[in-house]
């Protein structure tokens, strides 16, 4: 192989080795970005979530609250679940 | 310690000492991965630690100045890779202080096993900040090497003193920055 052709391969393998840099980089960006839309969708889906258990059990305590006027359940009974209810909504004991 | 810092460190290698060099440490270093690094990877910080060893052995360059070379080197990265935490008109000292409380939570966002250093604040005035490190890892050169990077960055002349070091047996590194202006 001729000087020349060696310093034209070197620059050839030179330049192939920059491009697949730039595309690892590229790549990387692309996973991050992903990542963070995730980690954004996750914080919002947990944040749903706990609004959904809160509205379930008000709509619970609500029910039995219904059911006592109703004459379904005794007094007791129904202040039984209240208090559970209640300290299901508050989340106590944690 | 995250993929980026091993790429980052490559470059660097690369670009100063010649892609030869790279190969030397990597035959040196046995990395688990035979050196196929990537930003969305964590790898042992005993590797991060071999390298600057073995450089430092190759090059008679004292491991914690190549520490600090590096984390002028790795600034500019970190700031092109991330321009959202260098919001036009941010001042220097408004970055630094946002490192801790801010730009460090949200790197744990996004890589939930990053392990981040505890830094504190002091402003005794206005044109001085002061850093109080604590890490484990007792990596306070790279935290000279990035706040002298950044200050690169934003064309402010600091100098900064070390008076109290965690190599020194204390419980974290005091980094007294003088905004020279
Ligand atoms: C755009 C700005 C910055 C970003 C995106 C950033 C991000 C990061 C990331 C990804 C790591 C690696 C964590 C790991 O591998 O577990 C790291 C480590 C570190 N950062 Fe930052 N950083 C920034 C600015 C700074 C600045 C200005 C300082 C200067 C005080 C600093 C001090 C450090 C130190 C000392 C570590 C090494 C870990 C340790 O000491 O325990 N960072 N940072």
């Amino acid at each position: 192989m001729k000087n020349s052709d060696f310093v034209l391969e070197i620059e050839t393998y030179k330049k192939a080795r920059r491009r697949d840099k730039e595309a690892r980089l590229v790549a990387e960006t692309l996973l991050e970005d992903k990542t963070r839309e995730l980690y954004v969708t996750h914080e919002e889906l947990k944040k749903k979530y706990n609004e959904l258990e809160r509205y379930s059990s008000e709509l619970e305590l609500f029910l039995s609250i219904a059911k006592l006027s109703e004459g379904t359940l005794n007094l007791d009974k129904v202040l039984h679940f209240f208090v559970n209810a209640v300290c299901k909504l508050e989340k106590w004991p944690a | 310690m995250k993929g980026i810092v091993f790429t980052t460190l490559n470059d660097m290698v690369e670009e100063k000492f010649g892609l030869a060099t790279w190969e030397t440490l990597l035959d040196k270093v046995h990395p688990e991965n035979k050196g196929i690094y990537t930003a969305g990877g964590t790898y042992k910080d005993a590797e991060l630690v071999s390298y600057v060893m073995e450089l430092s052995k190759l090059k008679k360059i004292e491991p914690a100045q190549l520490i600090e070379a590096f984390g002028i080197y790795f600034f500019p990265v970190l700031a092109n890779k991330y321009p959202v935490f260098l919001p036009e008109g941010i001042s220097f000292k408004e970055f630094m202080k946002n490192v801790d409380k801010i730009i460090h939570v949200e790197v744990n966002k996004l890589y939930s096993d990053a392990i981040l250093p505890a830094m504190s604040y002091e402003e005794p005035s206005p044109n001085e900040l002061v850093i109080l490190y604590r890490s484990p890892r007792k990596l306070c050169a790279l935290a000279v090497g990035l706040t002298k990077g950044a200050a690169n960055h934003f064309n402010v002349p600091i100098a900064i003193q070390h008076p109290i070091c965690m190599h020194k047996g204390a419980d974290h590194c005091r980094l007294e920055v003088t905004i020279e202006k």
